[in-house]
């Protein structure tokens, strides 16, 4: 009866450990391959859309997006579209200039000058580098610091608040 | 009287009007062919034959196929619509085709199951199904559809008494309905010659459609135009593709998945398709006429494959029949039909040669260039070839499950001895894989039933992990840090040239490493990333099998581990870098299957060649990276705790290896060992850069290598430190720390724990020197640790650790293993605390996994940034370097990086991307 008992005990006490061990290593792969195979037929509903526009990826830092956009033929000085989400609730039409800017990404400014992108409005660019808190975007934006002068304001609280602020720069 | 209404008629309306739901699901938002202003190639000729009702009109091909314009004339009557009726029927079509499937499979008795996966194939393969939605206006699904119904027709025909005019009016329109649409008439007149029915009513049958076929080509072709067909010098031009090795190697992907992963099946288990031809000769009719068609299609070689779809059906049925376990091998075959026939996806005027016809973009006839053509079909290949894999186990596992019982059922029938010998056999068996039978372990519990199922289980489960892996590893272009610089070391070098620089004396003796990146730089010929990227993936798959092996499953309990296991293996964190870089072989990866491949041989039964292949691989891994010389650990100590696949002799040839290494690397060549000034390590919480090491320890090192050694250990075990910097005691300390943090910390500890458990249940037999299987494994690590550790004396980077944390998760297997064995004398507060430990150590594990495959996704886009800023980084490359820089490899793998290898979605799961640690 012990022996029975025992084994009674035994089998009702390890298929719960083999449930914990198995289900959750098992499920997360399940996921895994359903996420794999819904994205090889098109379907990906956890991943963000890539870029449109060079401006939406020199908004995100996406250097590798806004070159192959370049290739393809968007203009690198011209004014695109970065919907809702990308720098904030709004939606801007930039150029990918000032949209590395208003996302502070230093760095991408210097690769769109050398993809051929201008800064179209050069004392508003300066102007959003300084609303934006990105003073030291400024030399990559204008050849001397005298033509950047008169473009320093004060650090803006948000995007739309620097934008109107260097609108009228334009 | 005739029986139409069957017990199997319900179902398999049930099945058809769900395949038409689905279709109809599909096609929605399907893109459409823009030749001929969406009429297709032979749209317009079929047009003007419902429009004008002159059949005369158009060339050879579409006259030869009346059927198809004649029958889409009744819905244009009534819609006036000429692509909705063409559409409506081209459903028509499919429809019969599912239930002609059906009928073909009810002859095999086949389950719902399997009819339904048939019926499922055929709605979602690309041709002709899913094209009749981008090209509708073409033939090819409504006369396979008829060619398919014609011989189901046949099978019914033949048991249901459904005989006469309606068998002969099918027949008829089926060989109007198609250029080979004379098979139908002919199979049913071979069927029925063989069956002895060989009356004038059955020539009455048959006959008027092979006379309708003779007459319909004669007046479409002509005599000269049909005597062409089989000209020498036509078949010959013909032929000439399969001289091209693209062509063949797409002809095969086409014909392995012509119908999904059911044709894999059948091509995994070719004895179903000999079966069904001996069951029924008459299929030779198909495959007589359709075989040359076929072979001599050219270009259009994939279209050409629907017409062996009757003959893929009456396979299916045969191995249905004889496969015993088949639930299983089917699931896989949808996914893979989902996975190559790729339904729902818009097909345009690009992706439509692209994904269906990839020989005609390799080979220029598209006329328009597509880059990425080899980068999206590598990851095909290998998806492919890891279903075949898991199909194979599976099926080779079912046919020896039956051949174990059919043996027992035998052995059985004989009283007395052969009962007693199974008896003896089986309990063989179970002490070989059971642990040591003394003391607390010992178990007699079903859960160690050795069964070849689990086992395949296992392998399976290897194998899907590893794909996973593999396919996020497919997303990453060659990176830009070390790889382009080791590439351009290896370009216009020799092979001994390499070796004979790696032996001038430095702090680094990889003479083997270089040399494996010219060896494999050669052999892809420019194809660099499909061949790097691609040798990355299928390691990480052969490394898991591996690993699997050693844990040698065979009952419930091995393989209920494996899934935890693998996951401990693939998500620690000193694993991360073997597979987030490559340079662009990673030499930590190659020490990993170097290593397991040493415990494979260790365990193996002696051999000579296994002492010569722990040499080899000593030899191999020692002048690939210092880490190899793990591999001498791990063959002493595996003949100290009882391994006997090496010898004792090779036990000590191996450690003169070892002599030889330190040497050749010492005294001949003249090399050291890495200073303080070699690179940043982290000390405490902060980064020391090499000035600052120098100015604390440079003038004692002994306790910076002693910190890094204690930090070696420490980051396995405990997952803390990461790379010498105390980031978690530092959050819990300072503040700021992250959820990724925990998890690591929490899931390393919680298996320290589990490990722990063992050691202590077990240290009295160790004492006495009794080891079973697992207790060597857990000693393996044991050993190899500190061992590891040693190498991160000088610095301490995680995967410096990469072999001590592949060990690790074999040593959590291991103890989870016992766990699951030996619950006995488990009191509830105990038992409280370990079910809430699996559970940390499950919960923790799954999450890393999940984060591994993140951080692939995240590598990715780094990976390409970093080639996006290649001017920056070139500017800080010594000047050698840049002088050396090629520009068309420059180019070649810039371009893969921005735009030729497709860029895998960026996931994210938003505020849970917290809890994946980004820095593995």
């Amino acid at each position: 009866m012990t022996t029975m008992a025992t084994a009674a005990s035994r089998s009702t006490v390890v298929p719960w450990r083999i449930v914990i061990i198995v289900a959750l290593p098992v499920l997360t792969l399940v996921v895994i391959a359903a996420i794999l195979a819904g994205e090889a037929i098109g379907v990906h509903p956890w991943a963000s859309p890539p870029p449109a526009t060079v401006s939406e990826a020199a908004a995100i830092g996406a250097a590798y997006q806004a070159i192959a956009l370049i290739r393809q033929g968007q203009d690198p000085s011209a004014a695109g579209q970065l919907p809702p989400g990308v720098i904030d609730r709004n939606g801007y039409n930039l150029t990918p200039i000032d949209a590395a800017i208003v996302g502070r990404r230093l760095e991408m400014i210097a690769l769109l000058r050398a993809h051929g992108a201008q800064t179209t409005h050069p004392g508003r660019s300066v102007c959003l580098a300084h609303a934006s808190g990105l003073p030291e975007a400024v030399p990559l934006l204008v050849d001397s610091a005298a033509s950047g002068a008169d473009a320093i304001v004060d650090r803006a609280q948000s995007v739309a608040e620097a934008l109107q602020r260097c609108d009228s720069r334009k | 009287m005739a029986r139409v209404w069957t017990p199997r008629t319900l179902p398999n309306a049930a099945i058809v009007v769900a395949a038409l739901v689905v279709f109809a699901f599909l096609i929605r938002g399907q893109g459409r062919t823009e030749v001929n202003g969406g009429l297709g190639r032979e749209g317009p000729a079929y047009v003007a034959m419902v429009v004008d009702h002159d059949v005369a009109k158009g060339g050879a091909t579409t006259r030869q196929v009346p059927a198809f314009p004649l029958f889409a004339l009744a819905p244009y009557l009534v819609t006036h619509d000429v692509r909705q009726s063409f559409a409506l029927l081209n459903l028509a079509a499919l429809a019969l085709l599912v239930l002609a499937a059906c009928v073909i499979l009810d002859t095999a008795r086949a389950s719902a199951a399997t009819k339904s996966v048939a019926a499922f194939a055929m709605v979602v393969q690309a041709m002709p199904s899913a094209m009749t939605a981008f090209d509708p206006i073409q033939p090819d699904l409504f006369g396979v559809a008829l060619l398919t119904a014609a011989l189901a027709g046949c099978e019914v025909g033949a048991r249901a008494r459904i005989r006469g005019v309606p068998l002969g009016v099918l027949h008829l329109v089926a060989a109007l309905a198609s250029p080979l649409g004379i098979v139908a008439p002919l199979y049913g007149l071979v069927r029925s010659w063989r069956l002895h029915e060989r009356g004038v009513w059955t020539l009455g049958i048959f006959v008027p459609a092979v006379l309708a076929w003779f007459r319909i080509s004669l007046w479409a072709r002509g005599i000269p135009g049909l005597i062409e067909l089989v000209t020498p010098s036509h078949m010959r031009s013909d032929l000439a593709l399969w001289g091209d090795p693209a062509f063949v190697v797409f002809a095969l992907y086409a014909l392995a998945t012509a119908l999904g992963g059911l044709t894999l099946l059948l091509w995994l288990r070719p004895r179903a398709m000999i079966d069904a031809i001996g069951e029924r000769p008459e299929l030779l009719v198909l495959i007589a006429f359709a075989g040359p068609a076929v072979v001599t299609s050219g270009t259009e070689f994939p279209r050409a494959l629907a017409l062996f779809i009757p003959f893929w059906l009456f396979g299916l049925g045969a191995w249905s029949s004889r496969e015993r376990a088949i639930g299983w091998s089917l699931v896989i075959a949808a996914a893979v039909t989902v996975m190559t026939q790729r339904p729902g996806t818009t097909i345009d005027g690009t992706r439509y040669f692209v994904d269906w016809f990839p020989f005609v973009v390799h080979s220029g006839r598209a006329g328009f260039e597509y880059p990425e053509l080899r980068a999206e079909w590598t990851p095909r290949f290998v998806g492919l070839a890891a279903a075949a894999a898991s199909l194979l186990i599976l099926t080779r596992v079912t046919m020896l499950t039956a051949l174990l019982e059919k043996t027992s059922q035998r052995a059985r029938s004989w009283a007395g001895a052969i009962s007693a010998t199974a008896a003896r056999i089986s309990e063989r068996a179970r002490a070989r894989t059971a642990p040591a039978t003394s003391g607390p372990l010992k178990h007699e519990i079903p859960l160690d039933a050795p069964s070849p199922r689990w086992t395949a289980a296992a392998y399976v489960t290897a194998v899907a992990m590893g794909t996973t892996i593999a396919v996020c590893l497919l997303g990453i272009p060659i990176q830009l840090s070390d790889s382009f610089a080791n590439l351009l070391g290896v370009m216009h070098v020799s092979l001994s040239d390499l070796i004979a620089s790696q032996l001038q004396g430095s702090p680094y003796f990889r003479p083997l490493l270089t040399s494996s990146i010219k060896v494999v730089y050669t052999l892809a010929d420019g194809h660099l990333y499909g061949t790097f990227r691609g040798l990355h993936a299928i390691e990480v798959i052969v490394l898991l099998v591996m690993v699997v092996r050693v844990l040698r499953v065979s009952t419930v309990a091995d393989a209920s581990v494996v899934p935890l296991g693998l996951a401990v293996v693939l998500s620690m964190h000193t694993f991360a870098g073997t597979i987030r870089e490559a340079f662009p072989i990673n030499a930590y990866f190659t020490i990993l299957l170097c290593g397991i491949g040493m415990v494979l041989v260790s365990q193996a039964r002696y051999r000579l060649v296994n002492d010569i292949a722990a040499i080899a691989l000593l030899t191999f891994a020692a002048l690939t990276a210092e880490t190899g010389l793990l591999l001498w650990v791990i063959g002493l100590v595996g003949y100290l705790v009882g391994y006997r696949g090496i010898s004792r002799s090779g036990v000590l040839a191996l450690t003169a290896t070892m002599a030889l290494y330190f040497l050749i690397r010492f005294a001949v060549v003249g090399g050291g060992v890495p200073g303080l000034e070699e690179r940043s390590a982290g000390f405490g919480f902060s980064v020391y850069d090499p000035a600052d090491l120098i100015r604390q320890f440079g003038a004692n090192p002994l306790p910076f290598y002693i910190y890094n050694l204690v930090c070696a250990v420490s980051t396995v075990l405990f997952g803390e430190p990461r790379g010498g910097l105390w980031l978690f005691t530092r959050g819990v300390v300072q503040g700021g720390l992250q959820p990724w943090q925990v998890v690591n910390v929490l899931a390393c500890s919680a298996t320290t724990i589990l490990i722990a458990r063992y050691v202590v249940r077990r240290f009295s037999y160790w004492k006495r020197c009794e080891f079973n299987d697992e207790d060597r494994i857990v000693l393996l690590f044991l050993a190899i640790l500190p061992a590891n550790a040693a190498f991160a004396a000088a610095y301490e980077k995680d995967v410096i650790l990469s072999p001590a944390g592949v060990f690790f998760g074999l040593a959590a297997a291991v103890a989870l293993r016992e766990l699951i064995r030996n619950p006995i004398r488990d009191r509830w507060p105990v038992h409280a605390f370990t079910t809430a430990l699996l559970a940390a150590i499950a919960v923790g594990w799954s999450i890393k996994l999940l984060g591994v495959h993140y951080s692939l996704r995240q590598t990715a886009v780094s990976v390409r940034n970093e080639w996006a800023y290649y001017d920056d980084w070139a500017s800080q490359q010594p000047s050698e370097l840049r002088a050396s820089v090629d520009p068309a490899l420059k180019q070649q793998l810039y371009d893969d990086a921005i735009e030729r290898v497709p860029q895998p979605p960026v996931v994210s799961f938003r505020w849970a991307d917290a809890f994946f640690d980004r820095t593995q």
